[in-house]
């Protein structure tokens, strides 16, 4: 999974297409237990559905623009416009059919 | 890392335990996550009569039964809350007790109903600004103003976490005993109404006052089963399940009080036998695949 670095970086991938970002932090238990799921979600979409990371404590502004106040966060982006937000730990079943929604 | 039991039960009470020595006469190996005092709802029951071979015992006697019973039977109770269950796809990842990490390809939720009801707002601000876990979301609040109620002296750690990260912490006993927190921390002894917000959180309404805060952390002794496991499908308060005790996550089945009335000892007992069953037949039919071996 594809960390962002900078704002910038965010708006250019996520201006085109499906993209699921987790909003997350170093320090946070459910946000570890979230990460292989996510890695497997984006195997399975390859070439469909690209999965970022954001670090809110490396982007805080960001998260702030997004309303991030509990972590993880997916939010789901079409076109760099955000559908539909998820709060907390998902299992695989969830995060796929979110996703499928979407493609 | 602990290695990964078969089956992990989280409870014990009458489904839990019914569960827990059905699973032991099937030779798989578990873990019983309760307490060696098994029910506080059972231990408190007057008189229950319609307990099949038990007329005229009190919930104490009966508990004193279970307990020989599963004595008897070599079952022991970890005595470690169970904080949060994640459905990792093959198998399930248990938080307990002091954050240590238990796996299980199979999980029971007997748990009973003592999570009470939600807050005015609760449910509409979780996420935005109400959370359930100070270590989760802590980190969020730095140089904010952060507002929590304990149902527990367990969570003045929680508390004094709190006060370490975030500008101003108001805390909110819900217990009558002591409190020894923080200095920083501001003690407040009132009695919570509603949470009030506009896309997040605003403010806590109580009784006598209002408290505007940025977050707000809602700390109880047993959570709502849709906390405990994170995507797990509920009907109303309670987990749906079918005639199998199964829930919507794969490997995980719910018994007792948890998925529904009536709230009836013989009926958690009854849940507690199938869904033990059920649970052996996924874990058998996940071998017979050649998946869910250690």
């Amino acid at each position: 999974m594809r960390e962002i670095n900078s704002r910038e970086e965010f708006e250019q991938v996520t201006s085109g297409s499906v993209v699921m970002v987790d909003f997350f932090a170093h320090w946070c238990e459910p946000c570890k237990m979230l990460s292989p799921i996510l890695e497997e979600v984006e195997k399975e979409f390859e070439g469909q559905l690209q999965i970022v990371k954001v670090d809110v404590d490396k982007l805080g502004e960001l998260a702030q623009a997004y309303g991030i106040t509990n972590i993880p966060a997916i939010c789901m982006l079409v076109d760099g416009k955000q559908q539909e937000m998820m709060v907390g730990f998902k299992p695989k079943v969830i995060l796929k059919s979110s996703a499928e929604k979407y493609l | 890392m602990n290695d990964r039991v078969d089956i992990a039960i989280i409870g014990s009470g009458p489904a839990g335990l019914s569960a827990a020595l059905n699973v032991k006469i099937r030779k798989k190996n578990f873990i019983v996550f309760g307490s060696n005092s098994l029910s506080t709802k059972l231990e408190k029951a007057h008189e229950i009569n319609n307990y099949l071979g038990f007329y005229g015992k009190s919930g104490a006697e009966i508990k004193d039964e279970f307990l020989k019973h599963i004595e008897a039977m070599d079952i022991v109770i970890t005595e470690e809350k169970v904080n949060m269950i994640y459905a990792m796809g093959d198998y399930y990842s248990i938080m307990a007790g002091d954050n240590k990490m238990y796996e299980a390809t199979s999980v029971i939720i007997a748990t009973g109903v003592n999570f009470g009801k939600p807050l005015p707002g609760e449910e509409v601000f979780l996420g935005k600004g109400v959370s359930y876990c100070a270590t989760c979301d802590a980190g969020l609040y730095k140089g904010k103003v952060v507002t929590v109620i304990g149902y527990n002296k367990k969570e003045e750690e929680e508390v004094n976490f709190l006060a370490s990260v975030a500008e101003k912490v108001y805390y909110i006993p819900m217990y009558k005993e002591e409190v020894n927190v923080s200095e920083s921390v501001e003690i407040v002894r009132d009695v919570p109404v509603s949470i009030v917000g506009e896309q997040k959180v605003n403010y806590l309404k109580l009784k006598n006052s209002e408290i505007e805060t940025d977050g707000l952390f809602i700390l109880r002794e047993s959570v709502a089963p849709s906390q405990l496991v994170p995507g797990l499908e509920l009907e109303g308060q309670h987990i749906a399940v079918d005639r199998k005790m199964k829930t919507n996550l794969p490997g995980l089945f719910a018994a007792g009080d948890i998925v529904g009335t009536p709230y009836q000892y013989i009926k958690s007992a009854g849940e507690g036998n199938i869904a033990a069953l059920s649970a052996v037949s996924y874990i058998d039919e996940l071998r017979r695949k050649g998946r869910g071996e250690k």
